[in-house]
């Protein structure tokens, strides 16, 4: 029966990866189960009712937004944002260099049909985000990891990198950096790396897409300038989102760039969903113009700073510290943990016994490595939730090293 | 400034040309312009009360959940919702894995196409097709054999010597997209006899189909017929549905239906599109459709879509010069295709937008070329007022290309 569109799959659904997540959702979904693999935010954080106050648009302007919208955004969401984000760009950004689209992940899609044939290379840090790695992958993209620590990328591999794929005769079509708070290893890059990711850039002609979903989710020190503000080339592409600022039901995010790049998008945006729901749009505008958004980000980031100080400390607690590492993030929603001498599909295997799941470090690289890594979500669960399910894994842990 | 990014285009980038609609909508947008290009729905037409109302209930029972990220597959209850509500014409209520939820029906042929085509594949669809549909097979890779329509749409008994000529060629045929009902842009709907046909034909050849379906519940006359899918008993028809036509597009709300295999594969890929369609949205729709309104407001926006349309018939037959001009009454939709053999449309065109009024040239629908001699009038948008009036100087454009002064 099914064979007929087996034999009529093209080579990407041969090799399409479903994501990870989903494959131990069955795991997660298993009753008394604490699971930290999402990436989910916290529901109680949404604000619900300022957000849906803005259904009284529909009342003056409901035949405008039920209709189609334009494929670039809905303006007054385009001004406010250019408004909002410019202390983070550096300047206003004008319509024409701002696309919104349906989440940041579309965003991905965008810049994959935008740049990539496939063999293309993309250089990114290594881990990276899952659903980037697969976004481009589809698209038929190789990868070029470079490693991290806590200051982000290590950008001065980067140039010997690039030399070395043009060498191999390797098309590099740009650089992928998440810069803030980064998923899945937390780090954030300094911004003396970023000033150098920049001139980089522009010696090699290589573009940067700078993925800043989590950059206003800061918990401790100062925000850093965006890359995209660093450069005055037009070299950069910013993308944002407001999943993690207002909340991901919306699917609203957006990217920021030289206007012919967006350009280019908003026709590719065309043929791949028309236009982001204008409903949708108008009402996360009605939301962010009242003050809302100002309002209560705040709230958002005080909840989640409560909940990886509750993180940092049951790891403290109750993980073998001698046997695990980890850099504590900034901002953002995850921890990414090291530990050399722990096979993690092991640890998995066990801390699902012990009903605690999280991400396994693997799949969030994309020419192997993660073995012995796992990432660790704080901002979906409550605090006393966190402490047990950190005790359950430290427990799978210490059975694993023979304590 | 731009040698940034331009060098490392990629190859749909380099092959990417702006819809020529988009071009020509721009002309018809200047004032004074009456126009009957563009293909969107009347917003006289939409319920914009009820959508609200359901807006509301839904964020006072719901509001927290909807916020939330949703699963790829879709909102559950919309998904049973659909399930019932399309069971008459799908000859079933679907399960849960055989349908996704989308962002509108364009998404539809975005997925199906990133599981099916590989650059160089073949797609066949009729003659004249959705702009947008072979639009987004293009940036795939896709090229297009075409079969010749008429009034009971695709010529299917056509299709195997042009199936056979394609594998003699060594192209591979990906799927046969159709649009089976009040097509856009000829405006046609396939008949039982042929639809019956083609799902034998492809079933035969192991070649599945995308039956885009945007328009089938606005039908004025006549009885629904059967859909590709119900006439299938072997999985390989993908149904493309969209609450654009009969809510409203603002929602971008579609949806697919089909075998759970591909169905699995299209969201796999949808992960990666866009993770999954507004919540918010989706839960909207559900209110709005559980609430009743759906079904009730439906026959509202049929009668007032059919009335313009008797309006654009009788218009035509007053202003139009008859003996040079042919049409096939849609019995549903949005559009009519006019066919003029003895006038170019683009040159029509030209004194067309002189005398202030506007539609859509026939060559773009084609993706092989043809076309030269029709043109598309969509009929849902301009009121009774504006449709006699640009119809008086439609008929006058086509008087002065036949006798020019």
């Amino acid at each position: 029966m099914s064979t007929i569109w087996e034999s009529n799959y093209s080579n990407k659904s041969l090799n399409v990866r479903p994501s990870p997540i989903r494959e131990i959702l069955s795991v997660i979904k298993q009753p008394g189960m604490i699971s930290f693999a999402g990436g989910m935010p916290a529901p109680d954080v949404f604000p619900v009712d300022e957000f849906f106050e803005g259904v009284e648009i529909l009342r003056t302007d409901g035949r405008n937004l039920l209709q189609y919208g334009t494929t670039e955004g809905y303006p007054p969401l385009k001004g406010f944002l250019s408004e909002w984000t410019a202390p983070r760009m550096g300047r206003r950004v004008s319509q024409e260099e701002m696309l919104l689209t349906t989440g940041s992940q579309q965003v991905l899609d965008l810049i994959g049909w935008a740049m990539v044939d496939p063999g293309d290379t993309i250089l990114t840090e290594d881990p990276s985000y899952l659903a980037a790695l697969t976004a481009f992958h589809n698209h038929g993209a190789n990868f070029i990891g470079i490693p991290t620590d806590a200051e982000g990328m290590v950008v001065d591999m980067v140039p010997e990198a690039l030399e070395r794929a043009r060498a191999e005769g390797k098309r590099v079509k740009f650089i992928y950096t998440i810069v803030n708070f980064h998923n899945p290893c937390g780090s954030t890059m300094s911004l003396k790396r970023r000033e150098k990711l920049v001139e980089i850039s522009r010696r090699f002609n290589v573009p940067i897409f700078e993925d800043d979903p989590y950059g206003y989710v800061r918990f401790d020190g100062e925000h850093l300038p965006s890359i995209f503000s660093l450069d005055p080339n037009g070299g950069v592409l910013y993308a944002g989102s407001f999943s993690k600022i207002l909340a991901p039901g919306t699917r609203i995010g957006w990217c920021t760039g030289q206007k012919e790049i967006i350009r280019k998008m908003t026709v590719f945006k065309q043929a791949i969903d028309l236009c982001s729901s204008p409903i949708t749009q108008a009402l996360a505008y009605e939301y962010c113009s009242k003050g809302y958004l100002d309002r209560h980000l705040p709230k958002i980031i005080s909840n989640y700073r409560e909940k990886r100080d509750a993180m940092e400390s049951s790891f403290r607690r109750h993980l073998p510290l001698d046997e695990v590492s980890w850099v504590k993030p900034e901002g953002g929603f995850f921890y990414w943990l090291d530990m050399p001498n722990i096979d993690v599909k092991a640890l998995f295997d066990k801390a699902i016994e012990k009903k605690v799941a999280f991400v396994m470090g693997t799949p969030f690289f994309a020419n192997g490595g993660g073995e012995h890594n796992a990432r660790m979500n704080y901002t979906f669960s409550s605090p006393e939730t966190i402490d047990e399910g950190v005790r359950r894994l430290g427990d799978a842990m210490k059975e694993l090293l023979g304590r | 400034m731009s040698s940034f990014w331009e060098p490392l285009y990629g190859r749909a980038t380099r092959s990417l040309k702006p819809s020529p609609i988009r071009e020509m909508l721009h002309l018809t947008r200047r004032p004074g312009i009456i126009s009957f290009a563009g293909g969107m729905p009347d917003p006289a037409a939409f319920p914009v009360d009820a959508f609200r109302e359901a807006a509301n209930r839904i964020l006072e029972e719901q509001g927290r959940d909807i916020l939330q990220y949703g699963t790829t597959e879709g909102y559950p209850p919309l998904k049973s919702f659909l399930s019932s509500w399309t069971a008459p014409r799908m000859g079933k209520a679907l399960a849960e894995d055989e349908l996704l939820i989308t962002a509108g029906s364009t998404q539809v042929v975005d997925l199906l196409s990133w599981a099916t085509i590989d650059p160089g594949d073949s797609i066949v669809c009729e003659e004249a097709t959705f702009l947008g549909s072979t639009g987004t097979m293009r940036n795939h890779g896709a090229s297009f054999i075409t079969v010749p329509c008429d009034a009971e749409g695709m010529k299917v008994d056509l299709l195997p010597a042009l199936l056979e000529g394609a594998k003699e060629k060594g192209q591979k045929v990906k799927y046969i997209y159709t649009i089976p009902n009040f097509h856009n842009p000829l405006g046609c709907t396939l008949s039982l006899e042929r639809r019956r046909l083609l799902v034998r034909i492809a079933q035969e050849w192991g070649i599945p189909i995308l039956e885009d379906d945007p328009y089938g519940y606005i039908r004025y006359d006549g009885e629904h017929l059967p859909t590709l899918f119900e006439l299938d008993d072997r999985g390989i028809v993908i149904y493309a549905g969209s609450f654009s036509k009969i809510l409203a597009p603002g929602t971008r709300v579609g949806w697919a239906a089909g075998d759970r295999e591909i169905v699995r594969k299209m969201a796999v890929f949808k992960q990666a599109v866009d993770v999954c369609t507004s919540v918010v949205a989706q839960a909207q729709v559900y209110k709005y459709c559980e609430l009743g309104y759906l079904d009730a407001f439906l026959p509202k926006i049929i009668a007032h879509y059919r009335k313009k349309r008797d309006d654009f018939e009788t218009a035509m037959r007053r202003s139009l010069p008859m003996e040079e001009v042919s049409w096939v009454k849609p019995q549903g939709g949005y559009f009519y295709w006019l066919q003029t053999p003895r006038v170019l449309a683009r040159e029509l065109f030209d004194r067309a937008i002189e005398k202030q009024v506007a539609f859509v040239l026939g060559e773009p629908f084609f993706p092989n070329g043809g076309g030269e001699r029709a043109f598309r009038m969509c009929f849902t948008f301009a009121s009774p007022e504006q449709t006699e009036e640009g119809m008086n100087r439609l008929g006058d454009a086509i008087r002065d290309c036949l006798s020019p002064a």
